[in-house]
């Protein structure tokens, strides 16, 4: 077998990231006891994590499979442009180092340990990326095979998560008596579930629990699982397949990725490997492969990769474009898509009453749904693994740009009746919901610039001073804070129309006026 | 570097402290990692090593607190306004590290915001604060009776605003311990403590060991204090103050803003007045100065040339205050015995 199937890249793989230093280091007690060197937060070998990260994927992506595809595009400095057909489809040569998200997602899923669903038609890599996944985690090939569970329409409860043994069955005179089998795949912190989507409904149910609690339950026994990676596959991830996936299920998915076709072009690199006899997954190289431990360090380091305030207000302002719906609530908190959905009520008939608002201007009127918190922190979570494994130690809005999109793929529902995806341009995003989602994030940006509140931003002004603490604060610096909240308030009120981003600033302001007023009240008793 | 022991402990929380410290940075994000390590390294580990010779059990949750408690400190840039503050860390929680152990947050909380309180008060000493809490903290057995003295203490440092809640407490400690926080000593006393406390309040010029004596010293009129000063300068007027009273305390007004002047021995300080001020009280009459720059006081008299220039005043019980026309400045003027 030729020998370069095992080379690894070179060190550094992103040099403009290994030589630049960060803005900020980030900081960490370590430094206080580690030896200057800081030998200890990097590997055995000497290669930081991050760094083998992305040898991991560079790997994968020479060697292993075949994915040409760079669709997850950074730039440094103006890129050439070209476009091509009636419908002048954009290709873009990007002008930095850019991924494949068939390959990159799999692998910040390894490192976040959160739920990943690869789609794409039969015999497109999908298997063979998770499967490389738990190959990187440490574990052998054939362990890995025999812990992937192939999801087939017969599959019961005790198939998935193990059996009863026949003799407590017979014996037992009590449920907890009863010892379970355990399926040896519920301990490994790479799971696999092929074609989840031919799992029956039932079975799914106590998958769920798996994955969203983190423990099985067969005959009142319970067994904890490990945090683990989760790579699940399906045909088609439009609610197809042999069974409907049930909605709790298709909600505790953090990411999703495509698989893409292959390119017939590298049609001779299949030849090579095929005379070869080369399976990637016999060669993965030793120096990609990560210890538990390591993975758990490189899941540390990526939670401190810090979300710079700039950044943060405007995922937050993206964030707050969608679950405004004015004519859903009375009072103000309840004026939102979530009221409507629970009261059964058709969203089309009350949709039809929201008037006033230019719904192609409102981002909001593009969704059936606003985002909830696990999907804002599964957001969060992989946008900081992707500066990561850049090799920043701060996030970028083109971390956001390029990696929100496949986190929110499931999350947001588009509503195809409003009037944005009838304008010409827009109707590809009612099919393309990766460009769809980078184009609601980008209006979302171009509003935020508009607005200037990168320069301006009372509420964010108010929030951090109140953030600073009310102790020492005086009753008359409270009353100044209570007079600006009421101000502002009665600014906006007069003949502005509501949308999103104002509707979440108002009950900001509202409940930082409630905290003062408490303030105030507990200030004035303790006064007497 | 830090100590092995710390290095043990912030290994063993690693990711709890390091979630802490970006917490914190989301809420102000020009921390820098630099300068908090520095005071980790600094700060905390005395702290730790100091609890951790009397108290082990206790030393990781003191390692917390202290974190927190350092992280807040630079957070609120609380050091550079007050470099004292820093001394909390490296010299008297330390001293104190046998109730450090057992109650951390509240200790250092209360030491914290005294020094802070101490530090931004015009004329005040908090390193002054700083050494006698040390000290004090060897002579005293009980932490509360220590932070009540740290009261005491704090009025000595040039907190006059304190000075009557100070003088309470002392009333409320054990006369060893007022003695010690009155900074003199018990066999110098030779009156109740009750006595010096009385004579102490009822003079703001009084040195302490004097109220002590059987007999007060004698005592001469003289300038006691020059306070105010132009704003440009730092001081609290736009424009050269003029005086008044309410028959208790000493204001001033520059333009259109009002001052009270709080001033005893330990320290002076002009303070801005939000809400105005009562009317003015009766005219004192035992107070009385003349173009020559001659003081009287009931039988007290005295000419002090650096009032022939004298432009108003106004007086109080114990203080007169003097203008002049073309000053920023205040000059004080009381019956006080000789240091």
């Amino acid at each position: 077998m030729p020998e370069w199937f095992r080379k690894v890249p070179e060190a550094p793989t992103n040099p403009a990231a290994a030589s630049g230093a960060p803005a900020s280091r980030a900081f960490d007690v370590a430094h206080l006891y580690e030896d200057p060197a800081g030998t200890s937060a990097a590997a055995p070998s000497g290669t930081a994590l991050d760094e083998r990260l992305r040898q991991a994927y560079f790997w994968i992506v020479n060697t292993a499979i075949l994915s040409p595809f760079y669709d997850i595009e950074y730039e440094e400095g103006p890129s050439q442009r070209f476009t091509f057909g009636d419908s002048k489809g954009l290709l873009t040569l990007p002008s930095a180092q850019s991924y494949s998200s068939f390959i990159l997602l799999p692998l910040l899923n390894l490192a976040v340990r959160r739920r990943c669903l690869l789609v794409g038609g039969p015999g497109r890599g999908k298997t063979a990326s998770a499967v490389l996944m738990g190959l990187l985690a440490g574990y052998s090939l054939k362990e890995v095979r025999r812990a992937i569970q192939h999801g087939q329409p017969q599959m019961t409860v005790t198939d998935l998560l193990g059996h009863p043994l026949p003799k407590d069955l017979v014996s037992a005179e009590s449920p907890e008596q009863i010892r379970i089998a355990w399926r040896r795949w519920l301990s490994m912190r790479v799971k696999i579930i092929d074609e989840y989507n031919r799992i029956p409904t039932r079975t799914q149910s106590a998958l769920l629990t798996v994955m969203g609690d983190n423990y099985a339950e067969v005959y009142d026994q319970v067994y904890e699982c490990p945090d683990a990676a989760w790579y699940l596959t399906a045909n088609d991830d439009a609610g197809g397949g042999t069974y409907q996936v049930i909605e709790a299920l298709r909600d505790r998915i953090d990411v999703v990725v495509k698989a893409l076709h292959f390119n017939s072009r590298f049609l001779g690199d299949l030849l090579a490997r095929m005379e070869a006899k080369m399976r990637p997954e016999d060669v993965v190289p030793e120096a990609i492969v990560f210890r538990e431990d390591e993975l758990s360090r490189m899941h540390d380091e990526i939670l401190r990769v810090v979300v710079p305030i700039p950044i943060r207000r405007r995922i937050e302002f993206f964030a707050s474009q969608f679950e405004l719906c004015e004519p859903a609530g009375s009072q103000f908190e309840y004026k939102t898509k979530d009221t409507l959905k629970l009261s059964g009520v058709d969203p089309q008939s009350v949709a039809s009453r929201d008037s006033g608002r230019d719904r192609v201007k409102d981002l909001g009127s593009q969704t059936k749904n606003g985002l909830s918190v696990r999907a804002l922190m599964t957001a969060l979570e992989f946008v900081k693994a992707m500066a990561y494994f850049r090799g920043e130690r701060a996030v970028a809005l083109e971390d956001v740009r390029q990696i929100v999109p496949f986190v929110l793929h499931d999350k947001l529902v588009p509503d195809l009746n409003s009037p944005f995806f009838d304008v010409p341009e827009n109707e590809v995003h009612r099919v393309d919901r990766i460009g769809w989602i980078r184009r609601l994030l980008d209006l979302s940006c171009a509003e935020y610039d508009r607005l200037g509140l990168d320069r301006e931003d009372p509420v964010a002004e108010l929030d951090a001073r109140l953030r600073k603490g009310l102790e020492g604060v005086t009753e008359s610096q409270a009353c100044v804070e209570v007079a600006k909240i009421e101000r502002l308030l009665k600014e906006w009120s007069s003949g502005r129309k509501l949308y999103g981003p104002l509707f979440d600033d108002i009950l900001k302001l509202k409940s930082m006026h409630q905290r003062y007023t408490n303030y105030l009240r507990w200030l004035r008793w303790t006064a007497k | 570097m830090v100590s092995p022991l710390l290095g043990k402990l912030l290994a063993a929380n690693r990711t709890e402290l390091n979630l802490r410290f970006e917490r914190a940075r989301l809420a102000e994000p020009s921390i820098e990692p630099k300068a908090f390590e520095r005071a980790v390294a600094e700060w905390v580990d005395p702290v730790v090593i100091a609890v951790a010779s009397v108290a082990p059990q206790d030393v990781e949750e003191v390692l917390r607190v202290t974190y927190t408690a350092a992280l807040d400190v630079v957070s609120r840039g609380l050091a550079s306004q007050c470099p004292a503050v820093s001394r909390v860390f490296t010299e008297v929680a330390p001293r104190a590290a046998r109730w450090v152990a057992s109650d951390p947050e509240r200790l250092l909380r209360a030491l914290i915001r005294a020094t802070q309180s101490v530090g931004a008060f015009p004329g005040a000493g908090p390193e002054k604060w700083i050494l006698e809490m040390s000290r004090l903290s060897a002579q005293i057995d009980d932490a509360e009776h220590w932070l009540e003295a740290g009261k005491v203490v704090a009025w000595r440092c040039g907190l006059s605003t304190a000075r009557d809640s100070a003088l309470a407490t002392a009333l409320g400690l054990e006369p060893r311990i007022a003695w010690d926080a009155l900074s003199v000593s018990e066999g110098e006393a030779a009156v109740p403590l009750v006595e010096a406390v009385s004579r102490l309040q009822a003079d703001p010029w009084l040195a302490p060991k004097h109220a002590a004596m059987e007999k007060l010293p004698p005592r001469e009129l003289q300038i006691v204090r020059i306070c105010g000063g132009f704003s440009g300068f730092g001081g609290p007027f736009r424009q050269p103050p003029t005086v008044d009273h309410d028959g208790e305390r000493l204001l001033a007004r520059s333009g259109d803003e009002q001052f009270e002047i709080c001033a005893d021995l330990f320290g002076a300080a002009v303070l801005r007045v939000t809400v105005p001020p009562a009317p003015a009280g009766p005219v004192e009459t035992r107070w009385k100065l003349t173009s020559t720059g001659a003081v009287a006081k009931g039988d007290l008299t005295r000419v002090l040339p650096e009032l022939r220039s004298a432009g108003a005043w106004a007086a109080n019980r114990s203080t007169l205050a003097v203008t002049f026309p073309h000053s920023h400045r205040i000059a004080l003027v009381a019956a006080a015995s000789s240091p």
